[in-house]
């Protein structure tokens, strides 16, 4: 994509190079008489007088006397070889100069100056390397991502096996389409936004056929549920705070906390009650994503490492350390529900990595007959973004279609046959920062539930930036005590987490 | 990619080349900002038809002659053998703004994704001012020009002041 732009924009260079070639701009030099002062531009700031003994003034603020025949300006008086005349002090002096004496004046008109447009630019520069170099964790970073159509145009609608970060790594991830709106023709666009090189094994629809009334989650474990009535929450307290607002609707709102600065694995409970939707199985529905809290933890993480970061992820990928201990302590979201005896029973939880996109699923809960039912989630502060939250009445399980890519269109990007690197799963697509392709699929029905199968890893780019901050001292530590690491990370996050998700999306680079 | 490369190949060759233009050697003459409050003459290259050409500050000139300040002191060459001459009034920044425009381009590196941003700016802009400023009319030619014009940008553009000890005059010291 950078690239792209880059081909076109440097030929728009050439055009405008060539027309501005063009042009040139000559000085403009006036030399009168005497008798012709008046008629010198008004406009100029400094004035010469050739005197007839070769000697010069060069004055600024000048004003003519007709009456005394002077002309009189603030300046300096110079010999015939240039030096200032009279006296030791080379500062501005007022000169009242007898015209008798001038052979010429001069007055210079040097032209625009060009160089505003330098400074201009060189001013834009400096805010963009200071905001990123005060805040590189929070710049770029992205996973796999893919656009759908929502009806209304090309929307970010998923982000790809987020935690898989080597090849050992490695998985499948199910990203529900929430927003598409299927056609018989769907396609997705797949894009590479960051410095990051992505190896996708596949990328496959999984359907379910629906009617308009239902909806079909996946849980955790990878089921597909069916439901039916849906019904919002009538109460959301975290904290004391009502967040109804933020999680009513699979809108844009969020509700988000900010991380404990003492203790970054605190956790926070957040308190719903429903009405009961039926007799049935009901199971919570939480769209929710990441907050840019893992993010910084694995960049912050290959800062720490420098130079060494390869070594570090070969003995990761031998198995000799888990980068998944940080991500163990931060925990999910767990689900309690409240029983008749009003205990807290657990009823299961929810991972997803990832802070770009929203991800949906159901938590199956336990059977009851309450009228309302409460639940509680428990997580980390400052690690989640909630965006939706519903209690679902579940009819049934359901197994989806799985729909392979029909065509691969490579609009930026190096693989000269996507579509068989996509279906031979002993091959990968490898996308670079910049790449898109758009991936069509035939669906055999539209009234469907769209969900899409990702399977890969992707390689993080060590930006120059991290490897000032290598220190071995802090390896040792997320190795040997990640839970004290993380007490120690959560100070310096504290410092960037306000602008942490406005720095992150405004420095994507995101062509739509 | 071959695509990209060769148009990023083409920007920089355009750049490289804004840094060429018409200069007089080091020091010689004045920064365009500077010339309203310079009080020498522009630099003058004069081939007079003989084998070596003359070069110098202008420092006046006659209906007979051109007196130039040479490295070895004032001469005076008479009009009737001067073939082609140019004066140089300034010398243009283009090499500044190129190396600007260079250094600003290699400094977006440290701009993440935004370099997709301020990259461009910087070629868009940079490339444009450096050619521009390099194509500045910074000389005139003659005969191109007559005398009465070149002779504005002499130190002297009244003439030889009367009484005035030739050897007495001094080259411009180091801008």
């Amino acid at each position: 994509m950078l690239r792209q732009n880059l081909h076109r924009i440097a030929i728009f260079f050439l055009v405008v190079t060539s027309f501005y070639s063009c042009q040139t701009v000559a000085i403009q030099r006036e030399i009168r008489n005497t008798g012709e002062i008046s008629t010198l531009g008004e406009d100029r700031k400094y004035i010469k007088t050739h005197m007839h003994d070769g000697t010069v003034y060069i004055l600024s603020d000048y004003k003519l006397d007709n009456q005394l025949n002077l002309l009189s300006g603030l300046g300096r008086h110079l010999d015939i070889n240039r030096k200032v005349v009279g006296y030791a002090n080379t500062e501005p002096i007022w000169h009242d100069v007898d015209i008798a004496q001038i052979a010429l004046v001069e007055t210079n008109d040097p032209g625009p100056s060009i160089m505003g447009a330098l400074a201009v630019v060189t001013g834009i520069t400096a805010v963009m390397a200071i905001y990123c170099q005060i805040n590189p964790k929070a710049c770029f970073g992205s996973c796999p991502t893919f656009y759908a159509h929502n009806g209304d145009s090309l929307v970010l609608m998923a982000e790809g096996f987020s935690s898989s970060v080597l090849p050992s790594r490695e998985k499948n991830d199910i990203d529900m389409l929430y927003h598409a709106v299927p056609q018989k023709h769907f396609e997705l666009k797949l894009t590479n936004e960051a410095y990051e090189t992505h190896v996708i094994r596949y990328a496959d629809l999984l359907i379910v056929e629906r009617n308009e009334d239902e909806r079909v989650f996946a849980t955790p474990e990878g089921k597909f549920l069916r439901t039916g009535i849906i019904v919002e929450p009538s109460l959301c307290d975290a904290g004391g705070n009502d967040c109804l607002d933020k999680v009513s609707f699979a809108d844009g709102k969020e509700y988000f906390s900010t991380t404990d600065p003492k203790d970054i694995i605190t956790k926070e409970e957040i308190y719903l009650k429903f009405r009961n939707p039926g007799e049935g199985g009901v199971g919570l529905v939480i769209g929710k994503r990441q907050t840019l809290l893992t993010t910084y933890l694995f960049y912050q993480s290959i800062a720490y490492m420098g130079k060494s970061a390869t070594y570090w992820m070969a003995e990761a990928e031998r198995g000799n350390i888990y980068p998944e201990t940080l991500y163990d302590l931060l925990g999910s979201i767990e689900v309690y529900r409240k029983s008749s005896d009003n205990q807290w029973i657990y009823q299961g939880e929810v991972d997803e990595h990832g802070p770009i996109a929203t991800d949906y699923n159901i938590i199956p809960l336990s059977p009851g007959r309450e009228e309302f039912i409460e639940l509680k989630l428990v997580m980390t502060k400052g690690l989640w973004r909630i965006n939706y939250l519903a209690l679902a009445s579940v009819s049934e399980e359901v197994t989806p279609l799985v729909v392979r890519p029909g065509s691969v269109t490579r609009m930026k990007g190096s693989d000269d046959d996507p579509l068989t690197s996509l279906l031979d799963e002993s091959e990968y697509l490898v996308a670079y920062p910049g790449d898109i392709y758009n991936i069509s699929y035939e669906l055999p029905f539209v009234n469907a539930e769209l969900f899409l199968d990702s399977r890969g890893y992707y390689l993080e780019w060590i930006r120059d930036e991290w490897i000032e901050e290598q220190s071995m001292r802090n390896v040792w530590l997320l190795k040997s005590n990640p839970r004290r690491y993380l007490r120690k990370a959560a100070r310096a996050f504290k410092e960037l987490e306000p602008s942490m998700e406005e720095t992150f999306w405004n420095s994507r680079y995101v062509e739509n | 990619m071959w695509k990209t490369n060769i148009s990023i190949l083409l920007c920089l060759a355009i750049l490289a080349g804004s840094c060429t233009g018409v200069r007089a050697p080091r020091e010689s003459v004045p920064k365009r900002k500077a010339i309203a409050t310079d009080a020498f003459g522009g630099w003058i290259i004069i081939n007079p038809g003989n084998p070596e050409p003359r070069m110098g500050e202008l420092i006046s000139h006659t209906d007979e002659s051109v007196f130039i300040m040479t490295y070895s002191g004032l001469e005076e060459i008479e009009k009737s053998q001067i073939d082609s001459a140019r004066l140089i009034m300034y010398n243009t920044q283009s090499l500044e703004y190129s190396v600007w425009t260079t250094l600003g381009s290699l400094s977006t590196l440290s701009n993440g994704f935004y370099l997709g941003l301020t990259l461009p700016l910087w070629l868009l802009t940079g490339i444009p001012v450096s050619t521009g400023e390099a194509r500045r009319q910074n000389y005139i030619d003659f005969p191109a020009s007559g005398w009465a014009e070149i002779g504005k940008f002499a130190r002297f553009p009244q003439g030889m002041p009367a009484g005035i000890n030739h050897s007495s005059l001094r080259p411009r010291p180091p801008v």
